[in-house]
């Protein structure tokens, strides 16, 4: 049995100046991964291939075991872009009649229940909605048929910290079914943060890693020292470091075993957007 | 396939641009002036070459909201999105017909003449020019993208004004009485293998990716 809901192998893609490079990863049933990287890393790029918007170039994608070209494999999948495709003039009786007469699974009076919670005008048009009203429409829309999968797409750029926080809230309800995942893309990594379980980081079209949330928040750590000290510390205990004006940085993934090493060394935690700017920004391996 | 089609329908009706609106309204009237007892046949053209064009127009609304990306995340074909829009043309018709059947009884009220000829002759425009319209436009869309159909829209204006000006000008139905009724069957039968065909390029078109 299948225990991915999606499942990519080797994916590769190229546009001019751009390559997606042999990328491979899961999602796992009941989990959240979240995947992040720097504007143009490629994952968009790599949401609209599970998508089959795009067509690829090699690789493998499965999504609930099956070829993700199957148009079928859609009816289980929510999907939140980073900006509302709905059109100016509808209103959300309208969006309710179309995509009621897409999917086979929705619900409207999920649905509804919806538009009360997050207090969305039922008869107002769209175009008058502001930003953070037309993200959490689309939301509201990729969850209202009962998918397994949610695809997020920067879904919660343009919302306030409370409805982000209540949106997030809901995106760890959707997971307690164990058959349902979610696949989140986002720069707010303050947001990846708190609800994902695993974390992909993506850097000019390459995976730097794949490491499970809890074990990069609650074991990595940042070494701050003068040059002396950095000196002393074995190239084999960090994973990279960068050298500021006044100290020498360095990324340590177990922090807990640097403090024990080398007593007399600053070792702070490290957040996911610490981690990533390392990754990306910074120093030598 | 049947929430597309209510999508597209609906984008129809609330998309209209005001500005066409009184636009192609000014035509009729002037139309409906200056052309006598053949005022409900130009009437219905103009009415016609506008739902036409509309259902183009709608195109302009799907690019502006990326309704393209969102529709490609669905769990629809090619052929279920294509045939929605067609289907949706389809059903607009019921505008066309409606308006024809109107601009013909105020034109024979008004010249106190009911013409037959004229009423079917009306009434096979009002289907046949949409028709023709989406059935050259329409894949333009899908394969090049609403500017180009829109191009291409308004080149076929052009005939149109040549045949309003036959009418005008020329001797009118009289010169045409023996053979209209088969060159309309034959116009009928020729737009409809042209809609089929329109639609099977237009599923081509969709399928395309980058």
């Amino acid at each position: 049995m299948e225990n991915n809901n999606i499942s990519v192998r080797d994916l590769c893609k190229q546009f001019d100046g751009f390559l997606l490079d042999h990328v491979s990863f899961q999602v796992p049933k009941g989990r959240i991964v979240g995947f992040i990287g720097e504007n143009g890393a490629g994952k968009s790029t790599t949401i609209n291939l599970i998508l089959d918007e795009l067509k690829r170039d090699n690789g493998q994608i499965q999504i609930f075991g099956m070829e993700n070209t199957i148009p079928s494999v859609k009816e289980n999948i929510g999907v939140v872009f980073d900006e509302c495709n709905f059109h100016d003039v509808f209103n959300t009786s309208d969006i309710e009649k179309i995509l009621s007469g897409v999917y086979r699974s929705w619900d409207s009076s999920l649905y509804r229940q919806y538009l009360k919670k997050f207090k969305i005008p039922e008869r107002k048009q769209i175009g008058s909605f502001s930003k953070g009203m037309k993200m959490k429409l689309s939301i509201i829309c990729a969850m209202a048929h009962k998918p397994k999968l949610l695809i997020l797409d920067e879904a919660t750029t343009g919302l306030d910290p409370v409805v982000r926080d209540e949106i997030l809230d809901l995106f760890l309800e959707f997971i307690q079914d164990e058959e349902c995942s979610i696949f989140f893309s986002s720069h707010i990594t303050s947001d990846i943060q708190k609800i994902a379980d695993y974390v992909i980081l993506l850097h000019q079209g390459k995976i730097i890693f794949e490491e499970q949330k809890d074990d990069l928040v609650y074991n990595f750590g940042i070494v701050k020292c003068g040059r002396e000290k950095f000196a002393t510390i074995s190239p084999e205990d960090y994973i990279v470091h960068r050298i500021t004006n006044v100290s020498v940085e360095c990324l340590v993934r177990d922090r807990e075993a640097i403090k024990r090493k080398y007593k007399n060394v600053v070792v702070d935690n490290a957040t996911l957007e610490d981690i990533m700017l390392f990754y990306i920004r910074g120093g030598a391996a | 396939m049947k929430g597309l089609i209510y999508k597209d329908i609906a984008i129809f009706f609330k998309s209209i641009d005001k500005k066409m609106l009184l636009i192609a309204a000014g035509a009729i009237i002037l139309l409906m002036v200056n052309t006598g007892v053949y005022a409900g046949l130009f009437a219905s053209v103009m009415l016609a070459m506008t739902v036409g064009m509309q259902n183009v127009m709608s195109f302009a609304s799907d690019e502006k909201a990326s309704w393209k990306k969102y529709q490609l995340a669905m769990p629809v074909n090619a052929v279920s999105v294509v045939t929605g829009k067609y289907v949706s043309v389809v059903c607009t018709l019921a505008v066309s017909l409606a308006g024809s059947l109107l601009f013909n009884l105020i034109s024979s009220v008004a010249f106190r003449m009911f013409d037959m000829m004229v009423w079917g002759v009306s009434v096979a425009v009002s289907v046949i020019i949409p028709l023709l319209w989406t059935g050259v436009c329409l894949p333009l869309t899908y394969w090049f993208g609403f500017r180009s159909a829109q191009t291409m829209g308004l080149v076929a204006v052009i005939p149109m004004f040549y045949l309003v000006k036959y009418f005008e000008d020329g001797a009118g139905f009289s010169a045409m009485t023996n053979s209209i009724f088969s060159c309309i069957v034959v116009a009928g039968v020729m737009v409809a293998v042209l809609f089929l065909a329109s639609m099977i390029i237009s599923v081509i078109g969709y399928n395309r990716k980058k």
